[in-house]
């Protein structure tokens, strides 16, 4: 409605919100009924997310053709900041959580059950036969035996792969504050091209485990943190190629000065912390 | 690893220090300075000091990786 600097930019009513709560309730709808075994389920979780990505190719659309035309100050720009950060707090908080329960299974829980600390008794008469170590099969071996991934496999390649990338994207970010595009493009491009390959090996190292390791997400405590922190961490590595996907397309458009370019320096920020994050799991799941 | 958690975990935190000192800067300043780039930069070549420490201490046996370590998981017996 304003276009004056002086005030604080308000949008025209718009569909986006809308269209965002068709897609979610699709989604979950669909993932319900696929649960259920109902045949339209599937389809409805695709529809879902064609939805979602129409609704954010849409909704960013409008919010940068409203950056690029001016309708923003600088009160919006610390919108934009803060929102940023309260989603950067919130992924934070989402991975802690699994590297707690990831903390609190081997070092905690998994003892007890091995009669450690005053659950002695427990130990001596439910769970006599458990022997505390770590990985465990446990409960119960359900899942059969497994070997572990070699660390010096895949993992220490998608680490090497996760910090070249790190290393181009800060390439591209000094050529974007040099005003230089086109080292700015090319370290987005080859950033880009990084995390793709690191989601590739990604899936073949999982297709490995499953078949020649039998480590599954039914081999115990181990499987179900094992999948659930390096899964959750390959969706966000999409997650955040996806951005930078954005970030690039913007970028050869010529979007983005020395000055202007907070789409630019969240993005990167969120890939830097996706690449923290499987540090922190290359270390605690692979070497210590 | 014992002898190695130390600087790993000492490394590591100056990593999420440097991290989370640019989130700051990302929220507190308007795109004009070059304080979110460096610390960023920052990042990355700690992180690339640490993943050399783990490859070198590999090498030299201070460090084995877990994939190293004889036991398959469920072979001990379980209740």
């Amino acid at each position: 409605m304003s276009t004056s600097p002086d005030q604080y930019y308000i949008p025209e009513p718009s569909k986006w919100p809308i269209v965002a709560m068709l897609a979610i309730f699709s989604i979950l709808m669909g993932s319900a009924l696929a649960i259920n075994g109902v045949g339209i389920g599937s389809f409805l979780i695709v529809v879902g997310f064609v939805l979602l990505g129409y609704m954010f190719f849409g909704w960013f659309g409008d919010v940068v053709e409203e950056n690029m035309t001016g309708k923003y100050n600088s009160q919006v720009d610390d919108s934009f900041r803060q929102g940023m950060f309260w989603f950067i707090s919130s992924e934070v908080f989402f991975f802690a959580t699994f590297f707690g329960s990831l903390y609190y299974v081997r070092n905690i829980s998994v003892d007890w059950l091995g009669g450690t600390g005053y659950l002695e008794a427990t130990n001596e008469f439910i769970t006599s036969q458990f022997v505390s170590q770590w990985p465990t099969a446990g409960p119960s071996n359900l899942g059969g035996d497994f070997a572990l991934v070699d660390t010096w496999g895949v993992p220490a390649i998608n680490t090497a792969i996760l910090l070249s990338s790190g290393l181009t994207l800060t390439w591209a970010h000094w050529g974007l504050k040099k005003e230089n595009r086109k080292q700015l493009v090319n370290g987005l491009m080859l950033t880009v091209a990084l995390g793709i390959i690191f989601v590739i090996m990604q899936a073949v190292e999982y297709m490995h485990a499953y078949s020649t390791l039998n480590l599954t997400l039914e081999s115990g405590i181990y499987g179900s943190t094992f999948y659930l922190l390096t899964g959750f961490h390959g969706f966000h590595v999409i997650v955040g190629a996806l951005m930078l996907s954005a970030v690039l397309g913007r970028s050869m458009k010529g979007h983005f000065t020395e000055e202007n370019h907070f789409a630019f320096e969240a993005a990167a920020w969120y890939w830097h912390f996706v690449d923290v994050v499987w540090l922190g799991l290359f270390i605690l799941v692979y070497w210590m | 690893m014992e002898i190695m958690k130390l600087p790993v975990m000492i490394i590591m935190g100056l990593i999420v220090l440097s991290l989370a000192s640019g989130m700051f800067f990302l929220a507190k300043d308007d795109g004009s300075g070059d304080r979110v780039v460096k610390a960023l930069t920052f990042r990355i070549i700690l992180s690339l000091i640490l993943f050399a420490i783990l490859i070198l201490g590999a090498i030299f046996n201070v460090i084995e990786p877990n994939s190293l370590t004889p036991s398959i998981a469920g072979s001990t017996p379980t209740n």
